[in-house]
């Protein structure tokens, strides 16, 4: 039998029986292969959703979806590619230590890694994202007669999926073979990353431009989008993405698909050969990134290694953040302290440079309503405020996952304090809500200052958002308590599906009272009370049972 | 049974192993000793196969490891510093797991329950690599270094984390290996352990090789009679840094 398929098997089949073991995981794997079934049998046995137009945007035609599309492949793409190197899991220091030494051959033992660990994960979420957009896109497009339904929409999708499945292939190895070059110096360290940041320059300039017009000329901001996407250059860079947009909307012709299958086949055949080729240095290479990562992991866990790290190059201090310099912590407000400067220093680097970004975004923005006097309705506002809060809360609550699992990890060590389990469970939570809370307080409140005629708007969204950090990440908790291990691929998988569902099942009342209180148009003050109250009555709830557990607690359960 | 010969091995511009060669003979254990940083885990790593050399070669029974490096490895048993199992394979799979790779099932089958007795690993047989502790899966190590005929033992810091009880049977297993015409290289910080166990020192610091030699040759070269090892590599290394 061969090693690997021993390992693959027997990994999943522990797994699987590790699972059961405590009753919530149990129930919550039942969940997870409920779920995926029902999502499949669901597409493939469901009849056609009738399409209609979404109100309130004009002409939200073929074109503008597709143009539309287009864009988040491109960005798709984008972003799979500036994945930071460390953060790809094929590798890690067990293998380097139990199969690297071992008469097995480089390639086949990095391969192997390579097809077990990225591929099916990436193919499932795919599948069901794919499967989501798909007959979302079915709800929202016109879509012509000559589309395929039935069937033929079953094939449209699988079409789609090997498509995309491709085009993550053709990233995944050439952004290894640029990796591995980088390392070794074989090509200048920011040469790849100039390249990929002038292609998306040049796409966000001429769509910068293109909406511009489009707003001057008094059309919707859409339209100018879709003139972008049909410009040259634009139209170049993004003519790979073409038949993506296309067959998921279900209109195509057969010469598009055809070249982008050549296209990317074609991308995803040289990455395999040019990773080959690239044998002699792959197990140097694995051992650095692996190296880097646990280093990382020692610094989030342990801050004295970072300490002494820090000393021995004499380059930099890590005296504790500011914040954290100005009182003397007693008690539970010690583990908040403490929870504070390791969240710094892992990720602190994130905190400042999201809200920088943002905060530059903002006076971007604001220098060019000034330069193009340009009216913007309150719905927009209140669209970009809203989707600007969702986005952020959602990648601090999943970086949440992460935090929350090291805090457990240092149980055996907080267990013996003399402070109750509510209270480490309350200061654990706390403290990732105000980290995330600082990054969402200085660019909302730039925009407040900068954009007074929708100041109402934009602190009603601070605040509310900041309700709702708090009870989101008490979900997350939640779930991370009956899954803390993230090594285990099982545990790793579950936490965000149910961490999501959780925060979306304990925020579902204020969220409901939002939406009745704008259709009943009550005073902002009001709706805001309410949602409040909501939140913390969810949020003490699942405090109640987070801490319960807690007491109980055995991170290798 | 092991040749190194200039090896040399960089870390960007940070020179890790420089120009280092030694010879590790049948039946001797070998003691790489220096202070952090001294590229002790480096060599190991580099003969091992993990690290690739910028220049000089290795050689084990042999066989170069950078021409033919599977027939080179299978020689070779490698137990790392910190133990690094699969977390979901039991203490019974993981073995089974490294018989599997070294094509030595039939030998696994033989060898196994000794080797689970010796290292008290019977009672865990059937439980995950997650459930045991830090001295466990050390252990857990060590034994699966012995699953297959290997002639080369490379250790780094094998002893740390064990028992006193581990620590012993370890220390016995490495002379019975030894007996046997085993070449065993283990990499210390525990310079106690390196005096009573090791035939010859190599003594590195800042990835250069200070000495090789016996105990003995390495008092009369630095002239330091009736001194212990721990006296000897401190005035040793203090004296190459200042």
């Amino acid at each position: 039998m061969s090693p690997f398929f021993f390992l693959a098997t027997r990994r999943i089949k522990n797994g699987f029986h590790r699972s059961f073991r405590t009753p919530v995981r149990g129930v919550m794997t039942v969940l997870i292969i409920g779920y995926f079934l029902f999502s499949f049998a669901a597409f493939f046995f469901s009849k056609p959703t009738i399409p209609r137009f979404i109100t309130g945007i004009p002409d939200f035609d073929l074109h503008i979806a597709t143009a539309v599309l287009v864009f988040v492949h491109f960005l798709l793409f984008t972003i799979s590619l500036m994945r930071p190197k460390y953060a790809f899991t094929i590798l890690s220091e067990t293998d380097i230590e139990n199969i690297y030494p071992t008469p097995r051959k480089t390639w086949s033992v990095f391969r192997y890694f390579l097809f077990t660990r990225s591929f099916p994960l990436i193919f499932l979420f795919t599948c069901l994202m794919g499967i989501y957009l798909f007959k979302f896109l079915q709800m929202i497009v016109r879509i012509p007669p000559s589309a395929p339904n039935g069937w033929m929409a079953s094939l449209s999708l699988s079409i789609y999926l090997a498509l995309l499945m491709l085009t993550l292939s053709a990233v995944l190895f050439w952004r290894l073979v640029i990796d591995i070059r980088q390392e070794f110096g074989l090509i200048h360290k920011y040469l790849f990353r100039f390249c990929i940041a002038v292609l998306f320059g040049i796409v966000l300039f001429s769509t910068a431009y293109h909406i511009q017009e489009s707003l001057r000329a008094g059309r919707h901001p859409l339209v100018g989008l879709t003139e972008s996407a049909d410009s040259f250059p634009v139209l170049v860079i993004l003519f790979p993405f073409q038949a993506h947009a296309n067959l998921l909307i279900g209109h195509y012709d057969i010469l598009n698909v055809l070249f982008s299958f050549i296209f990317w086949s074609g991308l995803s055949f040289t990455g395999y050969r040019a990773l080959r080729a690239e044998e002699p240095r792959l197990y140097e290479f694995a051992a650095h990134i692996a190296a880097f990562r646990s280093l990382m992991m020692e610094r989030l866990r342990n801050p004295a290694t970072a300490i002494k790290e820090a000393q021995a190059k004499s380059k930099q201090s890590l005296i504790p953040p500011i914040l954290f310099r100005f009182f003397t912590p007693k008690r539970s407000a010690a583990i908040f302290w403490k929870d504070g400067i390791i969240a710094w220093r892992s990720h602190g680097r994130l905190i400042k440079g999201v809200t920088a970004l943002l905060v530059l975004f903002i006076i971007g923005t604001w220098i060019f309503t000034q330069i193009n006097p340009i009216h913007f309705s309150s719905k927009i506002f209140w669209g970009i405020s809203i989707i600007g809060m969702v986005m952020i809360l959602m990648l601090f609550c999943i970086s949440s996952i992460l935090i929350f699992s090291e805090a457990l990890k240092r149980t055996e060590v907080q267990k013996p304090l003399p402070v109750s389990a509510m209270q480490t469970v309350f200061m654990h939570i706390l403290l990732w809500t105000m980290m995330t809370c600082l990054v969402i307080v200085i660019p909302y409140l730039t925009a407040a200052v900068l954009f007074p005629a929708y100041a109402y708007i934009i602190l009603f969204t601070l605040i509310g958002g900041c309700t709702f950090t708090y009870v989101i990440n008490s979900g997350f908790f939640f779930i991370v308590l009956f899954n803390p291990d993230m090594q285990d691929p099982l545990q790793r998988m579950y936490v965000p599906l149910f961490g999501m569902a959780m925060s979306l099942a304990v925020s579902a009342p204020a969220i409901l009272v939002l939406v009745i209180g704008f259709l009943l148009h009550l005073h902002l003050l009001i709706i805001l009370c309410l949602a409040i109250l909501c939140n913390l009555a969810g949020a003490s709830v699942l405090h109640i049972l987070s801490s319960r557990k807690y007491k109980n607690f055995l991170f290798s359960e | 049974m092991v040749t190194v010969s200039s090896l040399t091995k960089y870390f960007g511009p940070i020179k890790a192993v420089d120009t280092l060669s030694f010879e590790l003979k049948a039946g001797e254990i070998l003691g790489l000793v220096g202070p952090n940083g001294a590229g002790k885990t480096t060599t190991l790593r580099c003969l091992c196969g993990i690290l690739k050399p910028e220049s000089g070669s290795i050689s084990i029974g042999g066989y170069d490891l950078q021409k033919d490096d599977l027939a080179a490895k299978r020689q070779l048993a490698f137990i790392p510093e910190t133990p690094n199992q699969y977390d979901l394979l039991t203490v019974r799979e993981h073995l089974q797991f490294i018989a599997l790779c070294y094509d030595t099932m039939e030998e696994f089958e033989q060898k196994k329950n000794a080797i689970l007795d010796r290292y008290d690993l019977r009672k865990k047989e059937n439980a995950l690599v997650a459930e045991l502790s830090k001295g466990m899966k050390q252990k857990l190590a060590i034994a699966s270094a012995l699953i297959h005929r290997a002639s080369v033992f490379l250790c780094d810091e094998p002893l740390v984390g064990l028992d006193p009880q581990g620590q012993y049977s370890f220390k016995t297993e490495l002379k019975n290996l030894r007996d046997n015409n085993c070449s065993i290289l283990i990499s210390t910080h525990l310079l106690e352990t390196a005096e009573m166990l090791c035939d010859r020192l190599v003594i590195m610091q800042l990835g250069k090789k200070l000495f090789e030699g016996t105990l003995e040759e390495l008092r009369i070269s630095t002239g330091m009679h009736a001194r212990s090892l721990e006296e000897i590599f401190l005035s040793l290394t203090n004296r190459n840094i200042s």
